[in-house]
């Protein structure tokens, strides 16, 4: 665009700009503002003498971090738990969606959508003392079932074949009725006279899912599906520091647990700083791939 | 009484004197009026000194206390030091659950109270480098607050130790009596009897005879085979039959607490750290064969402790094993104090009695092993020191005042009840000698709010403890009194801050698979050794024996 | 071909049905167990098992969090940062997925592009914490509703809504005269609907649990929110750390049933708030509205 038709075209969409510049100000302030902190990633910090005036030390927080004998198995479970809990989880929410959606009963609708979100209300602190009870193998009622069955009561908690499997149902568990609400809104934009026309072809409820429903909110989905991308390093700390024990560190110890009973003793922001930007750079890149991959197939990309 | 009644006395003459000559009915701002009429209106050097003092109050920004609640600043106990001080505070808050995170957050950004509580010693170098507190002289201490240079000197000169750095003081040592009894050995005596043991066990080869029986003639009645010796709780006492516990609480360990592993212990003359000790390869062999023989609760994995505060085990509670500990006697005091209506014992003793009432729960003695060593680990006896900030040393009235306020702590019997107990006669009296306390129920957080443990800047006068809590020290005194184990403090260490975190996830491994697999423990310790020394093991024990020598002057 | 539809369609049902119900049993269960334990003595709340239904009526655990009178006070706070917050950020966030939603907006990638950045790259809390007290809002509500306004993620989804809205409706708003805020107002605003209610929500909801700003900007304890006073009830005693380095010990703790009680207390009231919301999100009433 030469830089005329640019100006013409700002002109003409002046009013959108006017609608936008409460939202950059904001940006401005509020995130641009502090933006400088990242810096704080490549010095020791000293907080008397603030960014200005601490030493740069270059990558030795990086350094640091990345060469802890435990790095590299702390990093695999994070991928893993995490990679898992974004398929499951991201699947969970849209399938409760389209199945809340099919039921005709008002009473039950509202009521499973109320009683689904409840558990997201609780503190992992509360829930994950209810798992441990859950699963336990004295005294649980799945060990009681599997007794009863004539099995060995497992420990399940305990097992690291059986830990990242507790972590990713309990996270979805905990949030597929929360989740499921923006889908619910989703569906709820669809405009009826398509399920209308389809009522002359006379298809089932699946095939009426699978040609109306899901296609009409792909929009909504693929977006999410970018921006959830970004998770797969961003672990739930809370989650994994009330579940976890001895016996499944291996399987089960993830980045943000591991650095935060380093960060405990360190008292250190640089360390911190470091963590947070990996972790930024990591999900950023993550994110911008699977905005690539979308936008190969679908317009309802980020860009 | 007396006191404040003559301060208020003198404060209205002064405020009286102003008045007239100034022509001006308050005090606050303006003390050069003040500093003028003074001579006029008074008769010798002291009492203008006092005078003027009356019209400049000192403040003090104060986080001297451990923040469970903020501080009601019109309680009657800040009301009373304020006015016996002629001091004004102003309180900050940190959340005592994130304190590091709240506390350096405004540290960094330049912002500084007068006085600040350090709940890491570990951080005092730090805070050094950053120029946030100050050294304090020896000789200001013996001038300002001399009894209570002299009890930590004959108490717990060993405390001087922590808060030194490069042979300066830099915060005042406080006292932890609690640290002095280590923690306790508590067995279900019922089921000693039913199994037919009559005397509390005491050697190793004794408690594995009563874990046995504990797990194989059912204990608790009920025709199942579902009870058990032991869970995590005890452990510590299991190992310290052989030497310093590796793992001094396999809870905090496993969750990541590295002072709950990497520990230091004197060796021939040297600091050593307490995990990799060859006697802490017969404790596990000894313990893998318990969990083999099913003597171990296979739960001690998510903790005795499955609900609740930190002391409770519900384990014990629900009659599933016969031992526990980890807590202190207060938690388990088993007599009741004939002094208070309605005492149920300790709260953990109490909360046994409600699930069991026909339990009996009594005092034991740690494991004495092999070769004789025995003992539980005992708590720090040093709790948070005391610094004062740069900042306050540009007004060297504020130290002085702060070292004024703690001798008055232990030179004050019913002023220190104040300061830690409430206002006398709303939340405290004496019937005779009997302390007797009216709001035993308030929580820390609520007796912040009032006032109380805010302004005695953390200092536990043990003379003064042990005449309130006469009942629960004589107890104390009577079951408490058992050997343990307490860590060689070693100063600071970059190298501490460096490896703790993968030498904790090191030891827990090692002993955690030790006690639940099938590993040959002999070669599989030596192996965890191994690994421990060349991943940052060696490195830190020489570091800080170097350090401790150092320190002590060798 | 009819009666296998019904067939299909009737097991497809029944599978609806049981998942449903499974889910809502399950989602149900932890609630109970916080009600019940709120409601129990401690040798229920010690006993190993589940408690969903109360053998032992005590009340003294919600006694004793009505007896902390600075709850009321953090109520207020908290319903007060929530609808202030939920506000602006309806407000913001609409006016910024709106404009970006165009396809035509000039530099459009860009724009989109200074707001995916937030997403990414922070300052941490220090350069925030130093922002605040330089723009003067340290200690008050805009501390708490401010800075964590607009959150680009939901910007995002809003802006991907609008745009999959069908075209023709503003386009023939546009040839009526009418301009782009009108056309905002008019169109946007109603078809929108369904998705202001779940942006609402969630930010609702975030602000009602939010306790960590809350922690860091406001000193002065009659400001806090609620979530500040739930944690410190709910996390007492639960760490040996504390006790056992401190030298005091506690003269009392609260006990579980008050733990359970105080949450119970403080979570009702956000729960109640999704069963008004519902009526957004029944499929094609408000499409048939506009038209109509």
């Amino acid at each position: 665009m030469k830089p005329n038709a640019l100006f013409q075209s700002y002109l003409s969409h002046k009013y959108f700009f006017i609608m936008l510049l409460p939202v950059l100000v904001y940006y401005g302030i509020f995130h641009y503002g502090p933006m400088y902190g990242v810096l704080i990633a490549f010095q020791d910090y000293q907080f008397l003498k603030g960014v200005g005036g601490s030493p740069w030390v270059g990558l030795d927080n990086f350094r640091e971090l990345f060469g802890g004998l435990y790095f590299g198995q702390v990093l695999r479970n994070t991928l893993i738990i995490n990679f898992f809990k974004l398929i499951f989880g991201f699947i969970a929410p849209i399938l409760l969606a389209v199945m809340i959606n099919e039921v005709s009963s008002r009473w039950f609708k509202k009521s499973v959508q109320t009683i689904s979100y409840l558990p997201h209300f609780l503190s992992w602190v509360v829930l994950a003392g209810m798992v441990i009870e859950f699963l336990s193998p004295s005294r649980g009622p799945v060990n009681m079932l599997l007794t009863e069955l004539g099995f060995d009561p497992v420990f399940f908690i305990t097992e690291p074949g059986w830990f990242r499997s507790i972590l990713v149902s309990t996270d979805i568990w905990r949030n597929v009725g929360f989740s499921s609400i923006i889908y619910l809104a989703a569906i709820a934009g669809i405009n009826p006279e398509m399920y209308e026309a389809s009522e002359v072809d006379g298809i089932s409820r699946i095939q009426k899912i699978w040609y109306i429903t899901i296609p009409s909110i792909a929009p909504v989905i693929v977006i999410m599906l970018i921006l959830n991308s970004g998770t797969i390093i961003n672990d739930d700390f809370e989650q994994v520091f009330n579940l976890l024990n001895a016996k499944v560190m291996e399987v089960g110890d993830v980045l943000s647990t591991y650095t935060y009973s380093e960060g405990l003793l360190k008292m250190n922001y640089s360390y911190a700083a470091a963590v947070g930007l990996f972790k930024n750079v990591v999900a950023l890149v993550l994110v911008l791939s699977a905005n690539y991959i979308a936008s190969k197939v679908s317009d309802d990309t980020i860009f | 009484m007396t006191k404040a009644g003559k301060l208020t006395g003198v404060s209205l003459a002064v405020a009286l004197s102003m008045g007239l000559v100034a022509g001006c009915g308050g005090n606050g701002g303006n003390n050069e009026a003040g500093g003028q009429q003074t001579p006029t209106s008074s008769g010798t050097a002291s009492q203008q000194a006092q005078q003027t003092e009356q019209a400049k109050p000192i403040s003090l920004e104060w986080l001297g206390y451990d923040s469970y609640g903020q501080p009601n600043p019109n309680s009657s106990v800040i009301k009373m030091v304020e006015e016996k001080f002629n001091a004004k505070f102003d309180f900050w808050y940190v959340d005592s659950q994130k304190w590091e995170d709240n506390l350096n957050v405004r540290l960094a950004s330049g912002e500084m109270p007068d006085v600040l509580k350090i709940t890491n010693r570990q951080n005092i170098p730090k805070y050094i480098s950053q120029g946030i507190i100050s050294p304090i002289p020896m000789e200001t201490l013996e001038k300002f607050a001399p009894t209570y240079v002299k009890f930590l000197n004959e108490n717990y000169p060993e405390l001087w130790d922590g808060v030194m750095y490069e042979g300066q003081i830099y915060a005042i040592p406080m006292t932890n009596l609690n640290g002095t009894y280590p923690t306790v050995v508590i067995w279900r005596k019922d089921w000693l009897d039913n199994v037919g043991i009559s005397k509390i066990p005491e050697t190793i080869a004794e408690y594995e005879e009563a874990f046995t029986k504990f797990r194989n003639e059912d204990p608790d009645k009920d025709g199942k085979k579902d009870t058990y010796g032991l869970s995590d709780f005890a452990l510590p006492n299991i190992l310290g039959a052989y030497g310093y516990p590796g793992i001094s609480d396999f809870k905090g360990a496993s969750k990541g607490d590295a002072s709950k592993s990497v520990q230091f212990t004197m060796k021939d003359g040297n600091v050593v750290l307490t995990s990799i000790q060859p006697e802490m390869k017969e404790a596990l062999t000894l313990l893998q064969k318990w969990y083999k023989a099913g003597l171990i609760d296979p739960e001690f994995l998510t903790s005795e402790n499955t609900t609740g505060y930190w002391a409770d085990s519900q384990a014990f509670y629900n009659s599933k094993i016969g031992i526990t500990g980890m807590s202190m006697f207060y938690h388990w005091r088993n007599e009741l104090n004939p002094d208070i209506p309605d005492d149920a014992g300790g709260g953990q003793y109490k909360a046994f009695k409600e699930s069991v009432p026909d339990g009996e729960a009594v005092f034991g003695v740690p494991a004495v092993g092999p070769n004789g060593a025995s003992g539980t680990p005992m708590w720090d006896t040093a709790s948070h020191p005391i610094a004062i900030t740069s900042k306050a040393m540009e007004n060297p009235e504020k130290l002085e005042l702060l070292l004024k306020m703690i001798e008055a702590a232990c030179t004050d019997y019913e002023y220190y009840l104040t300061l830690t107990n409430g206002e006398k006669g709303v939340d405290w009296t004496l019937d005779g000698d009997k302390f007797v306390n009216l709001t035993a129920t308030d929580t820390l957080a609520e007796a912040n709010v009032k006032g109380k443990n805010v302004l005695n800047a953390k200092v536990s006068y043990d003379p003064f403890i042990k005449q309130r809590d006469k009942f629960d020290y004589e107890f104390a005194d009577k079951y408490g009194k058992i050997s343990g184990y307490s860590a060689v403090f070693v100063p600071t260490l970059e190298e501490f801050s460096k490896y703790s975190n993968t030498l904790n996830k090191l030891t827990v491994d090692a002993y955690f698979k030790i006690i639940t697999s099938d590993v040959d423990p002999s070669a599989y310790f030596d192996e965890y050794v191994a690994n421990f020394r060349a991943n940052g093991g060696d490195e830190l024990e020489k570091a800080a024996d170097k350090a401790y020598k150092e320190m002590v002057g060798q | 071909m009819t009666s296998n539809r019904t067939l299909s369609d009737t097991l497809f049902m029944g599978f609806v049905y049981i998942g449903l119900g499974a889910l809502s049993i399950t989602t149900l269960l932890p609630l109970l167990q916080a009600i019940t334990i709120s409601l129990s003595p401690p040798d229920v709340v010690n006993s190993y098992g589940f408690h969903l239904l109360p053998t032992k009526l005590d009340f003294s655990g919600y006694e004793r969090v009505f007896q902390y009178d600075i709850i009321w006070t953090a109520y207020g706070n908290t319903i007060m940062r929530t609808l202030l917050g939920t506000a602006i950020t309806l407000v913001l966030t609409f006016l910024g997925a709106y404009p970006l939603s165009k396809r035509t907006l000039p530099n459009r990638k860009l724009w989109t592009g200074v707001v995916v950045l937030t997403m990414f790259f922070s300052g941490g809390m220090i350069p925030s914490y130093l922002l605040i007290r330089n723009i003067g809002i340290m200690n008050s509500i805009w501390a708490l509703v401010l800075p964590g306004a607009v959150s680009a993620f939901m910007l995002l989804i809003v802006r991907n809504f609008i745009a999959a809205l069908p075209e023709s409706l503003e386009e023939s708003a546009k040839i009526d005269g009418a301009n782009d805020i009108v056309v905002l107002f008019r169109i946007v605003l109603p078809l929108s609907l369904p998705i202001i209610a779940t942006v609402g929500l969630y930010s609702g909801v975030s602000h009602w649990n939010a306790w960590f700003d809350s922690m860091i900007y406001i000193q002065d304890e009659h400001k806090q929110v609620l979530q500040m006073i739930l944690r410190r009830i709910l996390l007492e005693g639960q760490d040996v750390s504390a006790e056992s380095g401190s030298g005091v010990h506690a003269q009392a703790v609260n006990t579980e049933t008050v733990k359970m009680a105080a949450l119970v207390v403080s979570v009702l009231p956000i729960l109640c708030v999704y069963p008004f919301l519902q009526k957004y999100f029944v499929k094609g009433t408000l499409m048939g509205s506009i038209k109509g």
